[in-house]
């Protein structure tokens, strides 16, 4: 049976112009679980929030099992590699110096890994933090939360901005880091082709709601993508509808395969459209 | 905690380098002696808000916040950071000149004057860094820059406000009376006393910055 690493039940945060709303979601171990929406969404307030670095309104955080706002919490902070959407380090630090200031933060900080992960991402352990490129930033960030021993790690779109072929790599990287006994990955990121590619389960928040929170096979099996003409489409039953594209010459709809009927051919649906088609059903 | 002082040197260090060396060479000479000394308050006072202000500027709180080392932690590597630096200021301005005493055999070097003068200085420094902190957590560092110089402003006007009204003699007059060092050891643990003070200020001001509640 799996266990979960992450549990979070009815969490909100309020903000003044931002709520994020009731989320209920779990990562069991072994999983890649990716965490989908619009820039705004609430992805990375809820990775901020897993790690307690703000305060909660409602709801429950268990990481391993531990309540998130228990005092021993942080030094369980050294199980769980987290890479932010920026590299959050002064401008004028190299690689060299953040590997020595993460060696007397993490007790399990190992150097041999972190000067591994530098050599393989080929980044210059002397150049200053200012003059690396955005890839080269993000790879920093991801070397050093794979050097202290984690088992979890939380990913806020790290692979944003990147060109395809680096992110190729790194989505490598996570994949295999999920494979390895009692490891989990959460990873956000609005790039659904980057999700579809290694996730085991997709959780698609959108405007501070978790609209869905699914297996991604289950849901590349349920849905998918029918078009038609209107006539034909008066025919598909209502609650087998979700989403709509009304055009000159017939009409396109995300379905449930299963609840259409009459021959109808129902091509397979991405991930990406799934999330799109979802995410203007939700708007109206 | 050491890592995080070593961060902050690592931001500071060619500034640092540089201060250190220019006050050093001054203080070498005794006709410049005083130059030195203004350059190690300048590396004293300044250097923290440096480091502060390239912590700001990255936002290495959020980057903290994931990490297992505890907000108490991180503030108090502010304050003993800039502790370190009161210490640098104080070898040079005092350490220095004591040693060029010895080789030059000054004979009208006097050892307690110096350590009065710099001491007070460095007090004064203390007492910089007891506002200067939590101010730049609780407003940002620029803010926090203004804020502190308006409170010190203010104390100093209380204080020669106070003296015009009540009379100097009254105010201070008791000073005169008690032994020097006395007056100093009260004086530096008070300021000692309101770092403390500062200190629990500071790490309250750092984590309600860090969950977005001045934003």
């Amino acid at each position: 049976m799996e266990s979960n690493i992450v549990e979070i039940k009815g969490l909100s945060k309020h903000y003044k112009d931002f709520s994020l709303e009731n989320l209920n979601l779990n990562l069991p171990a072994g999983c890649i679980l990716g965490l989908v929406g619009e820039n705004g969404a609430g992805k990375s307030t809820t990775i901020r929030l897993i790690m307690d670095a703000i305060g909660r309104d409602a709801g429950t955080i268990t990481v391993f099992g531990m309540d998130n706002q228990s005092p021993d919490f942080i030094r369980l902070k050294e199980d769980i590699g987290v890479v932010l959407d920026e590299t959050y380090v002064p401008e004028i630090i190299t690689a060299k110096q953040l590997g020595k200031i993460m060696s007397g933060t993490y007790r399990h900080w190992d150097q041999n890994a972190y000067d591994g992960w530098l050599k393989k991402f080929g980044l210059p352990p002397d150049k200053k933090f200012k003059d690396y490129s955005r890839g080269m930033t993000m790879k920093l960030g991801i070397a050093a939360a794979l050097s202290h021993g984690a088992k979890l790690l939380l990913l806020d779109e790290a692979t944003s901005g990147l060109d395809p072929m680096v992110r190729d790599e790194l989505l490598d990287v996570f994949a295999d880091f999920a494979v390895q006994d009692g490891h989990a990955v959460l990873l956000s990121s609005h790039i659904v082709s980057d999700l579809e590619k290694i996730c085991d389960y997709i959780a698609f928040l959108h405007q501070g709601k978790l609209v869905l929170c699914e297996e991604k096979d289950v849901l590349l099996d349920r849905y998918g993508i029918l078009k038609c003409s209107k006539e034909e489409f008066g025919t598909v039953p209502e609650n087998a509808v979700h989403g709509v594209r009304n055009g000159t010459y017939g009409v396109e709809a995300l379905v449930e395969r299963d609840r259409v009927r009459g021959g109808l051919l129902v091509e397979r649906a991405t991930l990406e459209d799934i999330i799109l088609y979802l995410s203007k059903e939700d708007k109206k | 905690m050491i890592a995080l002082i070593k961060k902050d040197l690592y931001l500071v260090g060619k500034q640092a380098w540089t201060l250190l060396g220019i006050a050093l060479l001054f203080c070498i000479s005794p006709k410049l002696e005083s130059f030195g000394s203004t350059y190690a308050i300048v590396l004293a006072m300044t250097l923290p808000l440096t480091a502060l202000t390239y912590d700001e500027r990255c936002h290495w709180d959020q980057y903290m916040a994931m990490t297992p080392c505890p907000p108490k932690k991180i503030v108090l590597s502010k304050y003993l950071f800039a502790l370190l630096l009161i210490a640098a200021a104080l070898v040079i301005t005092l350490i220095v000149p004591l040693a060029r005493s010895f080789v030059t055999g000054d004979t009208e070097f006097d050892l307690a004057e110096k350590l009065v003068g710099s001491g007070s200085i460095m007090t004064m420094v203390l007492l910089v860094n007891a506002l200067m902190i939590p101010t730049a957590y609780r407003f940002g560092v620029e803010k926090g820059r203004l804020t502190m110089m308006l409170m010190f402003f203010l104390a100093f006007g209380i204080i020669i406000g106070g003296a015009r009204v009540m009379g100097g003699d009254k105010m201070f007059g008791w000073m005169e009376t008690m032994p020097l060092a006395t007056l100093g050891v009260c004086v530096l643990a008070a300021v000692l006393f309101l770092n403390v003070v500062s200190y629990f200020l500071a790490v309250r001001f750092y984590l309600k910055r860090r969950s977005g509640a001045y934003d």
